[in-house]
């Protein structure tokens, strides 16, 4: 697997600059990119990459995903999953009844905001002290409120 | 260490940037000073008009439509990468060797301002045309004898061109509504970077289907519609040939088309995760974008004023000649372009679902790879079908090729593991990778685009147009002939009525050309 971090030269943070992350982008799509050295296979293999490392990084989704990864954890693995507890499956549930029953919506989307946000600070803060299993954790249900913003637009 | 390039001594490449346009199209080329120069017919117009008449003798005319002509094609473009093919004179003609003609007249045109051989190009094709039509856009240029450097989206172009010429900076959109194909792009300009955020489009909206409501309403023909659609552009009142429009009522007749093109800037915006005023500008490019009406919906809808100080009908072109420019310098090129693909990519799954791999707007070049198993003992092959499109359904989207792996060992079902690299290169074209697992060794791919041109097609094309120019050589030659003749007859006649009207001319002409009387008689001049 490629290490993103390394490969656009950024420290192996979850915390990470928009700004600084998009000049290492630019600046490494300058040196490699088709473009500038040849249209071979090899070429755009790099290209993609780099677009992929920069897709991976800027999302704080998929940017936990792939330092779990780099840590040999699997958030989002099929089957039964370590990750998901107990907690999150009956909060789940809470979520989905309120949804199911709600008549103003931006109640519980001002809900939704707020958990994302929390669960956003988790993640940072798990990451900083390297407590692997908190930020898989954290990682899952970011993952089920993601896919509850969607049910939240279709509701509306 | 530096390259120093110095201006105008590398003249092996030259490249130009060429407009493909449904409507016109243009060609222009970065001088070594630097400038943007849009180059023109003898007469002076840079805009050739993307028309191709031919005639029973063999006579082919770009850009007009010849007197007895046997057919005149309009707006190919439109059916490029379609499977449609056009009747002339009872024979078959492909939109790529229409479009073959148009591409080699611009070529000849540059050649002869520049008074060297060109052998390739930038050219531009909407944003949204999927991998057939860009395909077909390449096929073309071959035939024409054109090595195409890069495809480039018409408005990233546009963006290129305002980008460099006005220093501008920041998220921009631009409106492209052409002749017969609608794009809007997103895009980020940042220190000689323009990358593209979101594109979304219609390849079968335009200007064309402006004069087709005007034509319906009015019980006129396309050409008329059009001559009041551009007296309307100036003028609130409209009248060719005792037909009369208002600008009013034209408006009303457009505003569901209008309506139409804002939906998908919205679709553009969205995808780019941007909101209407969170934009540095908006650019609008394409002639049909002259119209009031439409310049006052975007500038409502967007909240922004548009850009249209460069001129919309030259835009393209300038941006795909700097891109030209700006390729052949490799490492020290000015600026940098990333865009995406503007279509999802996916395969045909159990039930005729498709299955997305690369999904739309992701920037390119990109590979995915995906891993494929065979579902039957002893099975040595598998099929696989790509689409493109956003539907669910392999009916709804665009199939792109069909693809067999071969030589898989016969192993029990499930138990071969054949690894597919699906690649799209910087034109946004599909290339295709495939490795065997369970034994290492790289697979062949054969591969059948659905609606491109096969390899002996092309050789076949390539050969009648080699028959084509000699052709065109003798059809020049005796449209010379023609000419040389009509002025003896002319200085022959003064001379015959000078002296007797007894004898006649069919008498005296035999006498004079022996060969050429009979010659001009049988081909009816």
């Amino acid at each position: 697997m490629i290490n993103f971090f390394a490969l656009l030269g950024l420290a192996e943070t979850f915390a990470v600059d928009l700004k600084q992350l998009e000049v290492k982008y630019f600046n490494a799509q300058r040196e490699f990119h088709p473009d500038r050295v040849g249209n071979s296979f090899e070429a755009m293999q790099q290209g993609a990459n780099l677009n992929e490392a920069y897709a991976t990084l800027k999302d704080p989704f998929k940017r936990a995903c792939h330092l779990l990864q780099l840590q040999g954890i699997d958030a989002l693995q099929d089957g039964p999953n370590p990750y998901t507890t107990p907690q999150l499956l009956q909060e789940s549930f809470m979520m989905r009844e309120a949804l199911a029953e709600a008549n103003d919506v931006s109640v519980i989307k001002a809900d939704h905001a707020m958990r994302t946000a929390a669960t956003l600070e988790k993640i940072a803060q798990a990451a900083e002290t390297q407590a692997w299993t908190e930020m898989a954790q954290a990682v899952v249900t970011l993952k089920f409120l993601n896919t509850f913003a969607g049910e939240i637009a279709r509701h509306a | 260490m530096l390259d120093i390039l110095e201006p105008g001594t590398d003249n092996s490449r030259l490249v130009v940037g060429i407009d493909l346009g449904t409507t016109n199209s243009l060609v222009a080329y970065i001088t070594p000073q630097g400038q943007a120069q849009v180059l023109a017919d003898a007469a002076g117009k840079t805009t050739l008009p993307s028309v191709v008449s031919y005639r029973a003798d063999g006579l082919v005319n770009v850009g007009a439509e010849l007197p007895e002509a046997l057919a005149t094609i309009h707006s190919a473009k439109r059916y490029m990468g379609r499977g449609h093919d056009f009747t002339v004179g009872g024979v078959q003609v492909s939109p790529i060797e229409v479009s073959a003609h148009i591409l080699r007249t611009l070529k000849r045109r540059a050649e002869q301002h520049l008074g060297q051989d060109v052998f390739e190009a930038v050219i531009t094709v909407p944003a949204y045309f999927d991998d057939a039509q860009r395909q077909a856009t390449k096929d073309a240029a071959k035939l024409a004898g054109l090595n195409v450097l890069r495809l480039l989206p018409e408005p990233t172009a546009a963006a290129v061109a305002y980008g460099l010429d006005k220093k501008v900076q920041g998220s921009f959109l631009v409106y492209d509504l052409g002749g017969g194909t609608f794009d809007v792009s997103v895009l980020k300009l940042v220190d000689g970077v323009f990358q593209v955020l979101a594109t979304v489009g219609d390849t079968q909206l335009g200007g064309d289907d402006i004069d087709t409501l005007i034509a319906k309403q009015l019980r006129c023909s396309a050409m008329v519609a059009r001559k009041i659609k551009e007296i309307l552009t100036i003028a609130p009142l409209g009248e060719v040939d005792g037909y009369s429009l208002s600008r009013e009522a034209l408006n009303g007749l457009t505003l569901p088309l209008v309506e139409k093109t804002l939906n998908i800037c919205d679709r553009a915006l969205a995808d780019a995760g941007l909101k209407a005023d969170e934009l540095d500008g908006v650019i609008l490019v394409g002639g049909q974008t002259r119209m009031p009406f439409i310049r006052e919906a975007v500038e409502k809808h967007l909240g922004h004023k548009p850009l249209t100080d460069l001129n919309p009908d030259e835009i393209v072109a300038v941006g795909a000649a700097l891109q030209a420019d700006n390729l052949t310098r490799g490492k020290c090129a000015e600026f940098l372009l990333l865009d995406v693909n503007p279509l999802s990519l996916g395969l045909e799954t159990m039930g005729g679902l498709v299955e997305k791999i690369i999904p739309r707007n992701t920037p390119i070049p990109i590979t995915k790879a995906a891993e494929f198993t065979t579902y039957q003992d002893g099975q040595t092959a598998i099929k696989i079908h790509v689409v493109q499109g956003e539907r669910e359904m392999v009916n709804d989207c665009r199939s792109l090729a069909t693809f067999t792996l071969r030589g898989i060992p016969p192993l029990k079902a499930g138990e071969a593991k054949v690894q597919v690299v699906f690649a799209l290169d910087g034109d946004g074209i599909l290339m295709v990778r495939a490795k065997d697992l369970t034994t290492g060794v790289e697979q062949q791919v054969e591969v059948k685009p659905t609606y491109g041109v096969s390899e002996e097609q092309m050789v076949q094309m390539l050969k009648d147009s080699l028959t084509f120019a000699a052709q065109d050589v003798q059809t020049r030659k005796l449209a010379e002939a023609r000419l040389e003749l009509e002025r003896s007859i002319l200085a022959a006649m003064t001379l015959t009525t000078s002296l007797t009207n007894s004898i006649g001319l069919r008498l005296l002409l035999p006498r004079l050309w022996p060969n050429g009387w009979r010659r001009c008689y049988s081909t009816r001049w």
